[in-house]
């Protein structure tokens, strides 16, 4: 299924919409849009995952490098992933880089 | 790349059609998507060096043994021999600081962690994968398929 990634953009945060699968195909796009952001000079990033059906290793690696590039103190939130999705994030160890919520409303 | 979608169709077309369980499905469809992508990585970095182009071939069955029924996708290529151990294999480590991480391994990390069994032979110059999801004992008996 294709990805599609809304981006919007504030002075220190900024909120990625993502839609469809995240996989070794589309992944790409994913770390294309993270790599535009200044990452270093963001205190929260937001990935709405609510309606990302799919997330594979090459999804994943995007998120790590995200999180590497963000300041220590910075969040990283994933909005609204599924049980499977979380199943997988938790069984990489990358529960630990990323703040897991239900809606943006628990920000 | 151009066969990804074909192959992907495919698999999960078989994936649906024999696992009804939401998230055993789901992880089955993950561990396939890592190993294509490894062997296409792999086909690809052979045929950069001159190599021929690689034939790969995907069957979905379903196997019985000692009264356990298996679905299994399984991949042959006769690309280049490569062996990833899966029984030696360390593992990730899990609690290492995402900081601290490097990007390689997740891949056949999770098609370790998302099927029952996993299975690698070299075989008549093939490389051939095995993933093996364990059916619920009522599981029907569709057809067996092929792509390549």
């Amino acid at each position: 299924m294709a990805l599609t990634i809304d981006v919007v953009k504030g002075d220190v945060h900024a909120t990625l919409v993502l839609s469809g699968d995240v996989d070794t195909k589309t992944a790409p796009e994913l770390l294309g849009h993270l790599t535009s952001l200044e990452l270093h000079a963001l205190e929260q990033l937001r990935l709405d995952f609510i309606e990302v059906d799919f997330v594979s290793s090459a999804g994943l690696r995007a998120i790590v490098f995200a999180k590497q590039k963000m300041p220590h103190s910075s969040r990283l939130y994933l909005i609204g992933p599924s049980s499977e999705i979380v199943e997988t994030i938790t069984k990489t160890g990358l529960a630990q880089a990323v703040v897991i919520v239900e809606s943006e409303a628990d920000i | 790349m151009e066969q990804w979608e074909r192959f992907i169709d495919f698999a999960t077309a078989h994936i649906n059609r024999w696992i009804e369980d939401k998230s055993r499905s789901y992880n089955l469809h993950l561990a396939f998507e890592e190993l294509l992508s490894n062997i296409i990585r792999a086909a690809g970095s052979a045929r950069e060096a001159g190599s021929s182009p690689v034939i790969l071939e995907i069957s979905a069955l379903e196997r019985a043994d000692n009264n356990t029924c298996w679905f299994v996708l399984r991949t042959s290529d006769n690309g280049v021999h490569f062996d990833p151990q899966f029984e030696s294999r360390s593992p990730v480590d899990t609690e290492q600081p995402v900081s601290e991480r490097a990007i390689g391994g997740l891949g056949l990390f999770l098609i370790m962690q998302s099927v029952d069994q996993v299975n690698y032979q070299w075989k008549e110059g093939h490389n051939v994968y095995e993933l093996s999801t364990q059916l619920a004992a009522e599981s029907s008996q569709p057809e067996q398929g092929s792509a390549g």
